[in-house]
């Protein structure tokens, strides 16, 4: 079967791409494998890239990536150690002997021992050798991190992979074929993320741009799928829940293969955020051949979309999911014993809870309820942090995804035509009170406002670059941009921009709404008496935007000051539970939600400004913690030991003042009633009987009677208030 | 003539200072040991590390002072057992008194504080002859009334010239690690319901204390207290006036006492969990619905001149908006109210 043209990747090769879907009932899975290797080219491809390197056979180097996700030996989570020790001695016997197997994650994580660089392979059978007796190299990421290069204009900490990956000739993905809570599925793509380091400049990088820059910088040159025994169910990534598929894909495109792969598991390819910003950056082959049936495995299930919501949402409090996936992972105690007795107590107890549910239904009822509840308690999380403290949300280096070298400069510039006609919809509204203009078109919503600002034109200007205003707008979290042109002073004329924005309006992270993530092209023009930006979005990564363009002005006044107008069309994607509101059909409410969240917007852009202007921070946010969400491991013991401090500093057990040896008591008390101190020395508790024999009141300790004893007087002074005593009426 | 000031780094310690350097005093600065203190920093005084409860460094201090100014204070609604403040307040007081009797200095000025006049549950203004009202009183209140009465009585028992500057509410600049009396503008704009509540207050500007406090040592009668403030306003009224010179809404919310003390409550509760400060303590929520209003009819009579609070506030957010204290996020919503005509705390940061 010829595929049809998917995207817009241009073909680099004379002969279409070639996906093999080996399935076979009942068949060996090494034959299986051997089918897939030869349909797909694996043969040819090796002598292909022996012929431009210029290697002999034995000197081809070739590094493999297995999926070493695994918990436990022979589980489906992982692939199958046989079947890599298979293609290792199919490679031997065509005479390629330089092989070695990649891995970056497994590394000695936080909550299990023998996670190390050997004891995995080892207790889940790998015997270091293949079939025919001749031993191949194992490569850990400890031992040979490698940077991975960053374009000149990336500004995020440089990823470090697994050395022999990047270095080798040839470069072979083996991944499992299982479904997965976060992903909805985790093949070939998500196999990459396992070559990345766990800690340190990772941490700045998000798994779908991480994979995204592995699939540009150092991508595979041939993926394999193993299904022979797959899992699948709602974490099959997680938990083992093997079905006999029996079959094994290959294909020179990991994205192509796991796009069958995805067909396989009846799943939408674009499901996993993985795999659809690599659809949407790279794209699949213009053409392919694929050889065997991409009809879906019979009974396989999926992880629920509500699933899969709350896991995403749950992720957005890593320590949180952390400690989720430590907790709910199950693991072979014997062969991973856990480091904490307090870690194994709790997950094995609720496990234990977990297998009395028998029924698979109920069971995955179950897991989508906790994590549900885990979830909505990350986002009430994010939601607070991004309404009433956003000094601690999370700051954003998220990188252009578009391919710029694909950009067509004409596309860039007929920005100005789009947005000018777009922004001529507003023509003939007439502004509100607060002189804001609104017409919804579409269910897009479209705004203008101006502003004059007291400040000379001139002076504005000089200090407020127009082609970073959109930087400068309300609840910015950052992102990147690479200006693809500058007028002859150096400016830039034409640009491309990533941005980040806390959830809009704020309240609707409350929710479930994600940040706000678009990608823009932008034209920027200079009069001497007006700079205007131009933009519109392209692209929106995580879905969050369905449109955000725009026009934002700084225009000389008749005063000399500086008039201020931004021009805005934007419609961004609602979560589900306000969307099912349908808070349009109430135009009034409907009205004022917008109304006041445009006037948030406008309101805080233009304060950005003038902090701009006058040099000081307009920022929000911290910086990435070094705590990253590719970080592998379990908190469970500091969370605990947290809790339990925190409730034993709740119940009075111990407070930060008892951590002294006590409060100094009055050694005596003189004719005027002052109480006398030994100084800094000397000195025992103090007793109520000492405090109430000052004569004076003084803090009581929050114990439930004072609590109480306080709380009914305050209760009684609000009862004053109402009108029986002028007790603070005024 | 020479000075020392003990707490020259506070708000009201730093606005001294710098008032005395106007008045070519020469200025010694008691400071405790630690890092460099910003709110002196660049001035042309001498500067002794020492601490009020410790007397050596005390006698060192005072050695050739002719005025003590006794700033030196613990102002906390938490983060310190009352043991702690009136440590402070009261050991401390002493200390300096005695050293100050035994360097022979002519004169000790204290800073006290007009919360030892008490406070009313009605709108009623309380002069110098009001007495301290316990109930209800916070431990930074109690530590102030223990400090007046112990500095008055060793004075007393040593023949020390003592007089006591009580400022109301002072905010203002040069307070680097924001008092209670400046954060009570701090936490409004930090709090994003921008809550209000009943009672009343007096709110003056740290440079007419500072001012005060040279009126009252070249001009006080020994062994008198001075209250100095500005003008008594309801709270409403202050945050209001908060909110149109940083061009916000608000108030927004009106706190009643049962909301405000379980807010505190759980606020102190979680300040023990965190270890951070509680963002608003029980001790606070007493002093809701009080009228802290006060006559300065006394320190006027000497020649004390003061400016009205609006332009108190005014100066004291504008420098407020260039600290750290306000956060970004909030500062970035709000507009920067001028500096007030007069003021030249800009331009001498600026400088």
């Amino acid at each position: 079967m010829t595929g049809s043209r998917r995207a817009t990747k241009s073909a680099d090769t004379t002969s279409p791409l070639v996906v093999a879907v080996a399935e076979q009932s009942g068949a060996p899975h090494t034959i299986l494998l051997d089918d897939a290797l030869e349909a797909a080219g694996l043969w040819t491809l090796l002598s292909s890239r022996r012929a431009s390197l210029r290697r002999r056979k034995d000197s081809l180097t070739i590094a493999i990536k297995p999926d070493l996700d695994l918990f436990a030996a022979g589980a489906p989570t992982g692939t199958t150690p046989t079947l890599v020790e298979h293609l290792i001695a199919s490679l031997r016997a065509h005479g390629y002997a330089s092989v070695t197997l990649c891995d970056g994650r497994n590394k000695p994580d936080r909550w299990l021992h023998n996670r190390d660089a050997f004891c995995v392979p080892d207790l889940v059978g790998y015997r270091f050798e293949s079939p025919e007796g001749t031993p191949y190299d194992l490569a850990w990421m400890d031992d040979d991190p490698v940077p991975v290069p960053l374009d000149a204009f990336d500004d995020r900490p440089t990823l470090h992979v697994n050395g022999a990956w990047v270095r080798a000739d040839v470069r072979i993905s083996f991944a499992k074929a299982k479904t997965d809570d976060a992903w909805g599925y985790a093949l070939s793509v998500a196999n990459l993320i396992g070559l990345v380091a766990t800690t340190g400049d990772a941490t700045h990088w998000s798994a779908p741009d991480a994979t995204l820059h592995l699939l540009r910088r150092c991508p595979p040159h041939f993926a394999l799928i193993d299904a022979g025994v797959a899992s699948h169910g709602p974490a099959g990534s997680r938990v083992a829940h093997a079905i006999q598929a029996d079959t094994v894909i290959a294909s020179p495109d990991a994205l192509l293969a796991d796009w069958i792969g995805a067909l396989k598991m009846r799943a939408d390819p674009h499901v996993s955020p993985l795999n659809a910003q690599a659809l949407q950056s790279i794209g699949l082959p213009q053409t392919w051949v694929q050889h065997g049936s991409s009809a879906p495995w019979s009974c396989w299930t999926n992880p629920s979309p509500i699933l899969i919501e709350a896991v995403r949402n749950r992720a957005r409090w890593p320590e949180l999911d952390r400690l989720a996936v430590a907790v709910l992972q199950p693991v072979d105690r014997e062969a991973f014993p856990y480091r904490d007795l307090i870690v194994e107590q709790v997950a094995t107890a609720l496990r234990d809870q977990l297998q009395r549910v028998t029924d698979d239904r109920t069971r995955d009822m179950v897991h989508s309820l906790l994590a549900s509840a885990l979830g909505l308690l990350a986002t009430s999380r994010e939601a607070f942090v991004g309404n009433i403290t956003k000094g601690d949300v999370l700051q954003s280096l998220a990188p252009i995804t578009l391919d710029l070298d694909r950009l067509d400069q004409r596309e860039v510039d007929q920005t100005t035509v789009i947005v000018d006609a777009q922004a001529r919809l507003l023509d003939g509204v007439a502004p509100d009170a607060r002189g804001f203009r609104f017409r919804t078109v579409g269910g897009h919503i479209h705004f203008g406002a101006a502003r004059l600002v007291p400040i000379p034109f001139d002076e504005f200007v000089a200090r407020v670059d127009v082609s970073a205003a959109i930087r400068y707008m309300n609840d910015y979290l950052g992102g990147s941009w690479r200006v693809l042109a500058r007028d002859a002073n150096g400016r830039p004329i034409r640009q491309v921009e990533r941005n980040v924005y806390l959830p809009q309006p704020n309240w609707t992270g409350v929710f479930g709404a994600d940040v706000i993530d678009v990608e823009k092209l932008e034209v920027v023009t200079y009069t001497p008496d007006l700079h205007r930006l131009h933009w519109r979005t392209v692209a929106s990564p995580n879905g969050s935007a369905e449109s955000d363009d725009g026009i934002v002005t700084f225009r000389r006044a008749g005063s000399g000051d500086v008039e201020v107008s931004i021009v805005a069309r934007q419609r961004f994607r609602l979560p589900n539970t306000l969307a099912a509101a349908h808070i349009e059909r109430w135009p009034g409410v409907h009205g004022e939600l917008v109304a006041d969240a445009y006037s948030r917007f406008f309101d805080g852009t233009l304060a950005n400004c003038r902090a701009v202007h006058e040099g000081r921070s307009y920022r929000i946010g911290r910086a990435p913690t070094l705590d990253g969400v590719l970080e592998n491991g379990s908190d469970l013991r500091t969370l605990l030991t947290g809790a339990i401090a925190l409730v034993s500093r709740l119940l009075g057990w111990s407070s930060p003042a008892q951590s002294h040896p006590g409060v100094m008591q009055p050694l005596a008390i003189d004719d005027l009633g002052f109480a006398h101190f030994a100084g800094a020395h000397g000195g025992s508790l103090v007793t109520a009987s000492s405090r109430a024999s000052s004569g004076l009141s003084a803090p009581h300790e929050l114990t439930p009677l004072t609590f109480f004893a306080e709380l009914g007087r305050a209760v009684g002074r609000d009862l004053a208030a109402l009108g029986v005593a002028p007790m603070g009426a005024h | 003539m020479r000075a020392l000031v003990t707490g020259a780094s506070g708000i009201v310690g730093a606005n001294l200072v710098r008032e005395l350097l106007a008045r070519s005093w020469s200025v010694r600065a008691l400071v405790r040991p630690g890092p460099p203190r910003r709110a002196l920093g660049g001035l042309p005084i001498e500067t002794v590390r020492g601490d009020v409860l410790d007397p050596t460094s005390l006698a060192t201090a005072a050695a050739g002072a002719d005025v003590v100014f006794h700033c030196a204070a613990r102002f906390s609604y938490a983060g310190a057992s009352s043991e702690e403040l009136q440590r402070t307040a009261v050991d401390g007081t002493r200390n300096v008194i005695t050293a100050a009797a035994a360097a022979g200095v002519s004169r000790v000025v204290l800073t006290s504080s007009s919360v030892i006049f008490g406070s009313s549950p009605t709108a009623v203004a309380r002069n110098e002859d009001a007495t301290f009202t316990a109930d209800d009183a916070s431990a930074y209140a109690v530590s102030k009334f223990r400090q007046s009465a112990a500095a008055f009585g060793t004075a007393a028992k040593l023949g020390l010239d003592l007089v006591a500057a009580c400022p109301t509410l002072t905010v203002g600049a040069w307070d680097y690690g924001l008092s209670e009396s400046n954060a009570i503008i701090v936490k409004y704009l930090n709090d994003p319901f921008r809550t209000t509540f009943a009672g009343g207050c007096n709110v003056v500007s740290a440079r007419d204390i500072a001012k005060g406090h040279l009126l009252i040592a070249e001009r006080g009668i020994t062994g008198r207290s001075y209250l100095l403030g500005s003008d008594n306003v309801t709270w409403r009224e202050l945050h209001g006036l908060i909110s149109g010179l940083c061009g916000t809404l608000g108030p927004l919310l009106s706190a009643s006492h049962t909301s405000a003390y379980l807010t505190a409550a759980w606020s102190e509760l979680m300040s023990r969990g965190t270890g951070m400060p509680p963002l608003l303590t029980r001790d606070e929520v007493r002093m809701m619905g009080q009228w802290y209003w006060y006559d300065d009819s006394r320190a006027r009579a000497l020649g004390y001149a003061r400016e009205s609070t609006q332009l108190a506030v005014q100066d004291a957010i504008t420098w407020l908006m260039r600290t750290e204290h306000i956060r970004p996020d909030v500062r970035a919503l709000l507009r920067i109210p001028s500096a007030p005509s007069h003021t030249s705390t800009l331009l001498q940061e600026r400088a």
